[in-house]
């Protein structure tokens, strides 16, 4: 008993240092300014927390913490737009990851690039919603393409720290 | 870097390819009519021959200035928090063929978008 409650504490607590970490992330990403030309466009370097929870603690912990992030980030800084944009983002982009998880052969790059297109994808549906028509739609091209970037900067991240987790004798 | 990573990443690519067409091709281009839409319904038409300068007004004081001047339209001043519409800068439809998503400009904390001509 006693075991199974430490394991269950531990990971609670770790799962909260990471929603934290994605917060932070975010709100730092929040501060720099759009790139220009090209609104919307984002590393999304809160997304690499994501996906290293998502390959270390499963695809329950990664909608936690996500769904922490999202709230918590609407709350404190992103606002009630903020929120709705991100929650169909990371709804969106976590199905995606999940699906692709299971696919056999698929790395981590693979699985960074479908999740921040898809993240892009849910944002732009909502942007759609939002303002009434088809509008935002002409803008998917550049947000899926720029997520193919952007999700295989993100892979490269993780990539460094789940090597660094791993070698400091891992989160488990 | 996997093979199938390479997949992934295509496919991406053809979607983004598709959307592109589609939003090209499914593009009336009507001549010379600038649309602008608040809250999804077309709030009023300017032409791009006449020069002038309209003010979209919103709740709470929320308001978009466009203008249009010598065949180009550009979002002259706006009251939402980001500015990413006013960034847009000018837009003409006579320089060359616009991109689908640069024959939009959308500011969308007001919820207002201006939709140009294709040609």
């Amino acid at each position: 008993m006693r075991k199974t409650w430490d394991i269950k504490a531990g990971r609670i607590a770790r799962l909260g240092m990471f929603a934290a970490l994605a917060l932070a992330l975010g709100w730092l990403e929040a501060q720099l300014p759009f790139l220009p030309g090209l609104p919307g466009v984002k590393l999304g370097i809160a997304n690499t927390v994501l996906l290293y929870v998502l390959m270390l603690e499963g695809g329950g912990s990664a909608f936690c913490v996500m769904l922490v992030r999202v709230l918590l980030a609407g709350i404190l800084y992103a606002g009630f737009s903020g929120f709705c944009y991100s929650l169909a983002g990371g709804l969106l982009s976590l199905g995606v990851m999940l699906l692709l998880c299971r696919m056999k052969g698929i790395g981590l790059i693979g699985i960074s690039c479908g999740g921040a297109a898809a993240h892009n994808f849910g944002q732009l549906c909502v942007a759609c919603i939002w303002i009434g028509h088809r509008a935002a739609l002409a803008y998917a091209p550049v947000l899926l393409l720029s997520g193919i970037l952007t999700g295989a900067a993100t892979a490269v991240c993780a990539k460094l720290v789940l090597r660094g987790i791993r070698k400091g004798g891992g989160t488990r | 870097m996997r093979a199938r990573d390479w997949i992934v990443i295509g496919a991406i690519a053809l979607l983004a390819l598709m959307l592109f067409a589609v939003s090209t091709l499914g593009f009336g281009g009507e001549g010379g009519v600038v649309r602008v839409y608040r809250d999804g319904t077309l709030y009023t038409e300017l032409s791009l021959d006449r020069d002038e300068i309209i003010t979209v007004t919103g709740e709470g004081g929320a308001f978009n200035q466009v203008e249009v001047k010598n065949g180009a339209v550009r979002m002259k001043d706006a009251n939402c928090p980001d500015k990413t519409c006013v960034a847009c800068g000018w837009r003409n439809p006579a320089d060359r063929q616009l991109l689908p998503d640069e024959r939009w400009i959308v500011c969308l904390p007001n919820r207002v978008s201006v939709e140009l001509p294709g040609e």
